[in-house]
């Protein structure tokens, strides 16, 4: 064994402060999450591919040479790249990026204001499904007894009511636009949230820091909000991330009944469903809308995946 | 200019077949591109509804086609000519004065059931019996009206349903009465030039009491056990809405005539779906878009079509004065911006005719059709223009704004619409050209059909696209809609000269001096404009080959696959 | 036990009064006629019509007697198709459960498998590739997917082989089935196989699984006793709702392949305003839904000893 002079070493003294000192920064929940969040590559490049089709949504129509309501009578059903050929109109000599509909509306400004509908639409509804499901999921779930039984009878009976009926009957009594289709869909969607949170909250509540967050006197609203639904976090935001593409599709069919956003004004939804009529003849028409909306779906996932690494307390290392 | 020359070739093609008297024959016989189904003498043909099978209480045109090949009437359409042929009725005379009607029953016609065996015979009785059913309220029959041109019947109908006041009649007083087996005997309450219209529409088939009894009115033909057929075909199986399979009748009286062995029905919901069926071999005959038309068309295979008789316009809502609408110079202004031609070639993309004038008229008296009798009154001018006229539009609009006290943007008009893609593409194919030439700022509100329907009944709403298919083969059929009186006037016209010339037209004997009538009816309509027409529809379908000859699409009968001769 | 599943059941009639209650007062609210045809009705023949159906008297009586023959099993006459409700619902759903049962077969099994690899094999190519599978069922919708099926496996295979190997639209055989059970199950199997990836990771990093590891326990014995049973918990929650959903049909891949289900009435007799197929729709699926969470909150019970269910 090799000698090891003795003088090497020398003895620095004591001190309480350093002994106490945190070597790491120090990093609140939501910090360490979002440092995680940024770490995560594929996560991140969710969060541009989501920006970006946000802002071509916002910006694109605004610099189209066509509006999104313009009919070209002369080139209905156009291909991609198609030249404008209607002289007088302000789109003369401009192209179709994407071609032209049935009715010989230009395709990419239809796209990118399906765009703004489609996107308002599915991220507020996601929201509202998720602030509504955790709170009545967590309430029913945690108190359980006779008040879970009662909430959970009241969901079966919603949930029994024909869509259709609630949305017509909404139909009469408000304006048809986008915050009539918000709040039609989320008079349903918070439900399959709602049971998810309060199947976990069930298993969870029986967990030891939750007896120790009772035993050190949390209310139950702060032993729900900061005990139970982080915990439930992971499988909550799965299912978020697959809220948004029902909400998308809701709203084709929503507009395919009448509740739609107003005509001619369109959305992703109800652009697939008007390509998929021509779709043996003039593929890309469903092709282009479809591809946007995987495209949505496929970064929310991914993103959702990323947040729930960040965010969720039992991955935290 | 292509498309133009072709739809004139095609009508030159229709009129030779005509000539030779065959129904129709399969433009693309023999090209091999879609050979169709491959049970051996059978074939699949697309049938939208098929909800109710009872003839008595059938609405709909498709489920009156099912009926056309599964009862006998006492008289048919030809598929040749769409002229009054016997059918259940071997002959038939009509008195002097045209109120009393005898029709000979044709001897030795079967009942057979759904095993296609012999149950009955076919007589008078079962005529009377059919249409004392039709009439009785406890079946509440939407289609009783039919009946009703009987002697008493309409008495009989409101005594029976308890309407208060309504002196007693009972059934034996109604003018129908089997004299014997063979022999039935009609009163008519008033002179009908078209009685035999009535007694051709598939409601009044004749129904087998003994059976009827036996199985109960609730149960009876809600199965295809639970019903017996004298037509050339009997049911033998019906799942509800998706198919029914009639087989050929063997008791047929014109059996010997009848080649095909079975005629499946189905029902397609998705048009996608029935495009594949028929390129796969699954079904036969089908009707088609107007993108899946050009998807055929460059394939180099035919598609047909057909005139149903159908005239489609804009409803306007015009007794309500706090409505925009109901300013006649705006309702012009409208008509004159709407592009009709423009509208059909996007939307349709078929050879649907711009409307030159409201009522198609499926016959004239000296002209082939009643529309060209009133082109000829108006000096050849079209009452519609073809393409939007922008002078004179915005002629009308500027006199509407001053008239409303409104600027442009200032206008309110809502089309209401029932839901469909092809409605909504059409409503906003107008809407936009509303925009463009006038700068109204039109509203699209889409409705369910149902909630739609009651709107327009109640006159709420402005504008509302619908359309007006013919019962009967004459004008008078279309145009006296818009009397005070009728319950099909759903836009609050009420105008005396109007319903004057009506009811001229309802006792004028002299077919000339009736039609001119009828064209002064089609131009004050021009000039008040309760009704903005649009266009008359064409019908486009595709045969596969296997159908060689014999069918036949025509007004009035939207089927008739009777006689349908099978490529080899 | 026994205690639990009656006071289960008495909850269940109640639920069901209440939601047949609401639905009856709910539709009568529902715009329009449903006798209002495209053409013009006497007033009198329009009072028959409502006399035929009941729908002459006033609306409570309508509620009285209709809650009277539901008690009996009788659910009236459907108004658009004159023949009773229960027949109609009865001939439907035996097709859309026959292909509903097929569909989830497909989606459970496959989709917990492949949520459950993915999990195990995490941040691999086996991983991506399951939750690409998943991602193509949540991300396209079904009018598109049975289209595109329709097209290429049903229409073009034909063509190119000559051959019948999947029908293009009908039922009957088992070859009917293949397609539209794909297509419907593809889109849950989607969600089960994100659920069970998630919730397999959640069970992977817990304290029991690292215990049954520094046991020895083969990896084996751990997914399969251990692991699997606790993960499948989420994803047995929101089975519940999709059986009843999926046994009872849907509007769109009914449509498409032209299946004589169930699923197209909950729509069209909306459309068509006929209040007594509504009524059969709404208690038929109520009551399937209901007996589906009964079922569902009992498994709790067998799968998760620390659920409680006399609580």
């Amino acid at each position: 064994m090799e000698h090891i002079e003795k003088s090497r070493f020398a003895h620095v003294g004591e001190s309480a402060h350093d002994r106490e000192a945190i070597a790491r920064p120090s990093l609140t929940f939501t910090q360490d999450a979002m440092r995680r969040l940024v770490k995560n590559k594929v996560a991140l490049v969710c969060v541009i591919l989501i920006i970006l089709l946000s802002a071509m949504s916002a910006f694109a129509p605004l610099f189209s040479p066509f509006d999104y309501r313009e009919q070209h009578y002369s080139h209905t059903n156009a291909k991609m790249f198609t030249v404008c050929n209607e002289e007088g109109t302000p789109g003369y000599g401009h192209m179709h990026l994407f071609g032209t509909d049935t009715l010989g509306r230009d395709l990419y400004t239809r796209l990118w204001m399906g765009g703004r509908v489609s996107l308002i639409i599915a991220v507020s509804t996601a929201i509202i499904d998720l602030i509504l499901g955790c709170i009545y999921g967590g309430i029913s779930g945690y108190f359980g007894g006779t008040l879970d039984i009662i909430m959970m009878r009241i969901l079966e009976i919603i949930n029994g009511i024909p869509y259709l009926i609630i949305v017509i009957l909404l139909m009469m009594v408000l304006e048809p636009g986008m915050l009539t289709i918000i709040i039609a869909y989320s008079v349903v969607g918070w439900i399959p949230m709602a049971r998810l949170v309060r199947g976990q909250v069930v298993a969870l509540k029986q967990q030891e820091y939750v007896a120790a967050a009772e035993a050190m006197g949390a209310s139950p609203a702060r032993v729900i909000a900061k005990h139970l639904l982080p915990n439930t976090l992971s499988v909550v935001i799965v299912r978020v991330t697959l809220a948004i593409p029902n909400a998308i599709f809701s709203e084709a069919y929503l507009s395919y009944i009448g509740l739609g956003i107003p005509l001619p004004r369109c959305s992703w939804g109800s652009l697939a469903q008007l390509g998929i009529q021509n779709f043996r003849m003039y593929p890309w028409q469903l092709l282009i809308p479809a591809v946007c909306i995987s495209l949505t779906m496929l970064a929310f996932n991914m993103f959702g995946d990323g947040l729930r690494d960040a965010f969720d307390p039992k991955l935290r290392r | 200019m292509k498309n133009r020359l072709f739809a004139w070739l095609l009508c030159l093609v229709m009129l030779l077949t005509a000539s030779v008297a065959v129904a129709e024959v399969n433009p693309n016989a023999g090209l091999g591109y879609y050979p169709g189904t491959s049970t051996p003498g059978s074939i699949a043909v697309e049938c939208s509804t098929m909800s109710v099978m009872n003839t008595i209480d059938m609405t709909y045109n498709t489920e009156l086609g099912i009926a056309r090949h599964t009862q006998d009437c006492l008289v048919k359409l030809s598929p040749v000519d769409n002229q009054i042929v016997p059918a259940a009725a071997e002959s038939w005379e009509s008195s002097a004065d045209g109120l009393t009607w005898t029709f000979k029953i044709r001897p030795g016609m079967k009942w057979v059931n759904s095993n296609g065996e012999v149950v009955g015979d076919v007589t008078a009785h079962d005529f009377v019996f059919a249409w004392s059913e039709l009439l009785n309220p406890v079946n509440a029959c939407e289609y009783f009206n039919f009946a009703a041109v009987f002697k008493n019947a309409q008495a009989y109908y409101d005594y029976a349903s308890g309407v208060e006041g309504a002196p007693e009649v009972t059934i034996d007083q109604v003018g129908f009465k089997a004299v014997d087996d063979l022999t039935l005997v009609c009163e008519l309450e008033n002179v009908l030039p078209y009685f035999l219209q009535y007694v051709k529409f598939e409601v009044m088939s004749p129904i087998y009491e003994p059976f009827y009894t036996e199985v109960g009115a609730e149960n009876y033909a809600t199965s295809p056990d639970t019903a017996l057929y004298c037509g050339p075909f009997y049911m033998t199986e019906w799942v509800l809405e998706n198919k029914i399979v009639t087989k050929k009748n063997p008791h047929w009286w014109d059996a010997a005539n009848v080649s095909l062995d079975q005629i499946e029905w189905i029902k397609y919901v998705d048009s996608n779906a029935k495009m594949n069926a028929f390129q796969g071999g699954e079904v036969d005959l089908i009707d088609v878009t107007g993108e899946q038309r050009e998807m055929f068309g460059a394939e180099g295979f035919t598609v047909s079509n057909y005139i149903g008789g159908y005239s489609f316009y804009l409803y306007c809502a015009i007794d309500n004065p706090d409505r925009d609408i109901s300013n006649l110079n705006l309702r012009k202004a409208i008509s004159y911006a709407l592009d009709r031609e423009q509208l059909i070639n996007t939307v349709f993309k078929n050879d649907s005719e711009p409307s030159p004038t409201f009522a198609l008229g499926i016959s004239g008296v000296n002209t082939e059709t009643f529309s060209e009798a009133v082109l000829a009154a108006n000096g050849g001018e079209r009452l519609y223009p073809v393409n939007s006229d922008e002078a004179k539009a915005k002629e009308y609009f500027a006199k509407a704004l001053e008239e409303l006290g409104k600027t442009a943007d200032q206008i309110d008009v809502t089309f209401m619409v029932s839901e469909g893609t092809q409605n909504e593409l059409y409503n906003q194919v107008m809407q936009e050209q509303l925009r463009k030439v006038l700068g109204i700022e039109a509203k699209i509100e889409v409705l369910t059909i149902t909630e739609a329907r009651a709107r327009r009944n109640a006159h709420n709403y402005d504008l509302f696209a619908g359309g007006w298919g013919p019962d009967y083969n004459d004008p008078m059929t279309d145009l006296d809609l818009w009397t005070t009186t009728n319950g099909n006037n759903h836009t609050g016209y009420s105008s005396a000269a109007y319903d004057e010339l009506i009811e001229k037209a309802k006792v004028e004997t002299d077919m000339v001096a009736r039609e001119q009538i009828f064209v002064e009816c089609e131009k004050l309509i021009a000039e008040d404009m309760p009704i903005i027409p649009i266009y008359w529809r064409h019908e486009d379908y595709v045969v596969s080959e296997k159908m060689a000859e014999g069918y036949a699409r025509l007004p009035f009968q939207s089927y008739n696959l009777i006689y349908t001769k099978l490529a080899d | 036990m026994a205690r639990y599943i009656i006071k289960r059941l008495v909850y269940a009639v109640l639920t069901l009064f209440v939601l047949i209650t609401l639905v009856f007062f709910m539709m009568r609210m529902l715009p329009g006629d449903p006798f209002l045809g495209e053409k013009a009705i006497s007033p009198t023949a329009l009072a028959n019509m409502n006399a035929k159906y009941g729908l002459d008297k006033p609306v409570f009586i309508q509620y009285l007697m209709y809650m009277g023959n539901c008690l009996k099993g009788d659910l009236g006459v459907s108004i658009t198709y004159n023949r009773p409700v229960m027949e109609i619902v009865a001939e439907s759903f035996l097709v859309s459960a026959d292909l509903g049962i097929r569909a989830l077969i497909f989606a459970v099994i496959a989709g917990i498998l492949l949520g459950a690899i993915a999990a195990i094999k995490r941040g691999t190519f086996v991983d991506s590739l399951s939750m690409f599978v998943a991602m193509i069922g949540v991300s396209v919708p079904s009018f598109i997917l049975g289209a595109v099926f329709q097209y290429f496996l049903g229409l073009q295979l034909r063509k190119m082989l000559g051959m019948n190997i999947f029908p293009i639209q009908g039922w009957g055989t088992f070859k009917h089935t293949l397609l539209p059970a794909f297509a419907l199950g593809l889109g849950s199997l989607a969600t089960v196989s994100r659920l069970m990836r998630t919730s397999m990771l959640d069970v992977l990093s817990s304290d029991y699984i690292k215990t049954a590891r520094s046991k020895g326990l083969s990896q084996g014995q751990i997914m399969w006793r251990h692991a699997l049973r606790n993960a499948v918990m989420p994803v047995v929650t929101i089975m519940g709702p999709t059986v009843a959903s999926v046994l009872t049909g849907t509007f769109v891949i009914e449509s498409i392949f032209n299946i004589p289900g169930l699923g197209k009435y909950f729509v069209t007799s909306i459309k068509d305003l006929d209040y007594t197929m509504i009524g059969g729709t709404v208690v038929f699926y109520g009551a399937l839904l209901i007996i589906c969470t009964l079922v569902v909150d009992l498994l709790y019970g067998f799968i998760d000893p620390r659920v409680k269910l006399e609580e």
